[in-house]
């Protein structure tokens, strides 16, 4: 049984707090850098450099395998303000045993909004990651997750063979999400197991859990009794997980540091990149999948930026301008457009209230979805009267 | 004569009308040669005028012509442990929050305290929350009580009016010698709602501070900008703005709507705005700080008070001033001063909308309302309504 660890590497350039109605037209720095550097500065202090380090042990000593995403929005920034941490991604990349997954370079909606938009993100991302790091490997994941049967087709006119998507219900129905799965135009597909997925990322530190407090013995332990049956479970999170979210004092780290020595111990489990994954499993079903599922909030929709009417129409808005920003040529434009085009703008919109909400407070600069809804909408007049469209 | 102002809120510590109207009346009342002391619960910090604080005081004396500073020390102080008790300065918050009747019981006896000291002549007190203040005074004193009606807890609140708040109001209006209201429609209300007799009521209408400001660019090109501005609540008519601009635009595309302020109805009218997919036209700002304000009068090319019930409403002159054409509602009390505004029931959102179109597509006609206006205008400022609040007291002290 393949055990398969993906690990999501983003960070927006987020927005200007203070960018107000009479900054339109004539204030053109739509981003906080200082807030963006010092939320980059403290997560690479407090997960990327110490992580990667401990990967790298990890990778030498117990052969351990694992596949990242790195968005363009995260690299830049990395490369603006800890260019340190780029160096210590290409030395996980050169041991041969991790993978970096393709994507759409500003972990953007655009699958959703703007099939011909999402394709050129996909192929920017790719280049850039060539420029940076290595190139990706043929395997993608899009943004959150979303999944629906179009991105698969698209995936597959991009020279994809095989992609990430959520283990939910509305994707497997009765399936088991420890098979590979295949969608449109043989597009190969690896679901998430959510449930292992969410012990690590959200249930770890949570003190009212059963399983609290998680060993990497005891997690082993559950994996391998759901080893029957199964040709692999894909735990996929954000990276940030691993002393950003939580803190190194909850014992994330340590637990990292063990769980190599934990699953070797089993014997029925070897880790495994997606792409050996998807090499080495026979896909089990087709899977039709007609409306988006991403790995976002209870809902797994994509509820969590197009939920209300504030995001629906700055999306609608934003995606409203593509033809103006791609016949303007101008590179610096371009850039900026889909800098807006980062789903955590549009996250931090979004008026839900209860658990999910909570969550959406986490490295959100704004002090209501209504404060983030006119400082986007202020910049989106502007670039829109930039265009003239 | 010297006057003892009981106020609420003073400019930049403001939530609306009530504390222009404040300045106004005091500078006004200054240049008059009248020695005037304005107490308030948490005085802001001002070079140009000096506040009293009930929050804070090393007193000294007044000194004649100016307003003078004081400090109180008092010894009901919530929310603080025995240890900081002696040292703090008394913690008033003002503003409109969750202790505000606690608060306005305790503003009365420290006013009283503190009136006790200096000699007054005349308390002139401003709105319900100042009324108790007064009564304390007069009770220590025999001082005379003008009570100033800015606005009604009815023009507030139409729907869910606060009970204790209406007593408060009626008691100090009961109480006080003489009654100043900001328009005669609050006039017309205060008779209605309290039953008091017409002939101790005297109207003295608001004013606004001229202006220097040139006309400033905005950036939408030749869009005609239409500009909301005050607090979004139910009681300045916000949806009838939205729902009238939803209409204008339907009709014609280069307008651009702003919504300027904050206010419990600002969620709901960005969530109906979006909605109905305005929002390429219509644009919020949140709350605006005074100059702000006024640069964004500056840019309008129409000023509306869609007010379902306005006191008075001094931003429609302002942005007279500022020279932008205004449209009100017959239900503010501003009309009474501008006779040649083009005007609406609140609830008619076709007519407005005709009147915004009108005035936007014809230069000539909003070119002549701007003069009308400012001819409207020439008898309104704030050393008259200062000189008619100035008769009202010499007559009771």
């Amino acid at each position: 049984m393949r055990l398969c660890f993906y690990f999501q590497v983003h960070q927006p350039y987020r927005l200007n707090r203070t960018y107000s109605i009479f900054d339109i037209g004539t204030r053109t720095s739509y981003f906080d850098d200082s807030l963006n550097q010092s939320v980059m500065s403290r997560v690479s202090q407090n997960c990327y450099l110490p992580t990667n380090k401990l990967l790298l042990d990890l990778i030498r000593q117990w052969d351990m395998r694992c596949a990242f995403s790195i968005t363009q929005t995260a690299l830049s920034q990395m490369k603006q303000w800890v260019p340190e941490v780029i160096d210590s991604f290409t030395a996980l990349f050169e041991t041969g045993r991790v993978e970096l997954l393709s994507e759409s370079s500003h972990h953007s909606l655009a699958s959703v909004y703007s099939m011909a938009e999402f394709c050129d993100q996909v192929r920017l991302h790719t280049v850039t990651c060539k420029q940076h790091l290595q190139a990706p490997s043929r395997i993608f994941r899009n943004t959150e997750l979303i999944y629906f049967d179009q991105v698969a087709e698209a995936v597959s006119q991009l020279n994809l063979d095989a992609m990430l998507c959520e283990g939910s219900q509305s994707v497997l129905g009765w399936r088991s999400p420890n098979h590979v799965y295949r969608g449109p135009s043989s597009v190969k597909l690896l679901p998430r197991h959510f449930q292992f997925s969410d012990d690590v990322a959200f249930r770890f530190a949570n003190q009212a859990w059963e399983g609290y407090p998680l060993t990497a013995h005891k997690y082993a332990k559950w994996l391998e009794q759901s080893t029957l049956e199964a040709d692999c479970i894909n735990v996929f999170l954000d990276y940030e997980t691993f002393g950003e979210h939580h803190k190194s004092s909850s014992g994330i780290l340590d637990f990292l540091t063990q769980l190599p020595a934990a699953v070797h111990k089993t014997r029925s489990m070897t880790f495994a990149t997606p792409s050996e994954v998807v090499d080495n499993c026979r896909p089990r079903d087709v899977l039709a999948v007609p409306n988006p599922v991403s790995w976002a909030d209870s809902a797994r929709d994509l509820s969590t930026w197009a939920g209300n009417h504030m995001q629906r129409a700055l999306l609608e808005d934003l995606y409203a301008l593509e033809s103006a920003v791609k016949s303007r040529g101008d590179a610096h434009l371009l850039e900026v457009w889909r800098r807006l085009q980062t789903s955590d703008h549009f996250y931090y919109l979004s008026t839900k209230t209860d658990a999910d909400g909570a969550v959406h407070q986490y490295f959100n600069p704004f002090t209501s979805p209504y404060h983030a809804y006119m400082v986007t909408h202020h910049i989106l007049t502007d670039m829109r009267l930039k265009l003239n469209a | 004569m010297r006057i003892l102002e009981l106020g609420w809120e003073f400019p930049p510590q403001k939530s609306g009308g009530l504390g222009t109207a404040c300045e106004g009346i005091c500078r006004g009342l200054l240049r008059l040669g009248h020695d005037v002391t304005f107490f308030m619960p948490s005085a802001p910090e001002r070079d140009d005028i000096a506040l009293v604080g009930a929050n804070s005081i090393h007193q000294d004396n007044p000194t004649d012509g100016s307003l003078t500073p004081y400090s109180i020390a008092s010894s009901l102080l919530p929310y603080h442990s025995e240890t900081s008790y002696q040292d703090t300065p008394h913690p008033f918050e003002g503003g409109y929050g969750a202790s505000l009747f606690e608060e306005v019981q305790r503003f009365a006896s420290v006013a009283a305290q503190f009136a006790r000291k200096g000699a007054f002549d005349v308390i002139h007190a401003h709105d319900w929350m100042t009324f108790p203040a007064a009564s304390a005074i007069r009770h220590l004193a025999q001082v005379p009580i003008a009570a100033h009606v800015h606005s009604l807890e009815i023009d507030r609140a139409p729907q869910g009016a606060n009970q204790t708040i209406m007593d408060m109001e009626k008691q100090g209006l009961q109480a006080a010698d003489a009654i100043i209201c900001v328009s005669g429609r609050t006039k017309s209300m205060v008779i209605d709602q309290y039953g008091i007799e017409s002939k101790k009521i005297h109207v003295a209408h608001n004013a606004a501070f001229p202006v220097t400001r040139p006309r400033k660019k905005h950036p939408w090109g030749s869009d005609k900008l239409v500009v909301y501005l005050g607090r979004i609540t139910h009681q300045k008519g916000p949806e009838t703005f939205v729902l009238a601009a939803a209409q204008l635009l339907q009709y014609m595309q280069d307008v651009q709507f702003i919504m300027a302020g904050d206010g419990d109805l600002l969620r709901p009218m960005i969530e109906r705005v979006t909605d109905a997919r305005l929002q390429r036209h219509f644009h919020f700002t949140g709350f605006l700080k005074d100059n702000h304000a006024s640069d964004l009068l500056a840019m309008a090319d129409l000023y509306v008070l869609p007010s379902v019930s306005e006191p008075f409403g001094i931003a429609p002159l302002e942005a007279m001033l500022h020279g932008v054409p205004v449209i009100v509602t017959n239900q503010a009390g501003v009309v009474e001063v501008m006779p040649s505004a083009p005007r609406v029931d609140h609830w008619d959102v076709v007519g407005l909308s005709d009147w915004m179109q009108r005035i936007l597509t014809n230069d000539d006609l909003a070119n002549e309302l701007v003069r009308s206006g400012a001819k409207d205008l020439t008898a309104v400022s704030w050393d008259h309504t200062a000189e008619t609040i100035s008769q009202i007291l010499q007559n009771l002290a």
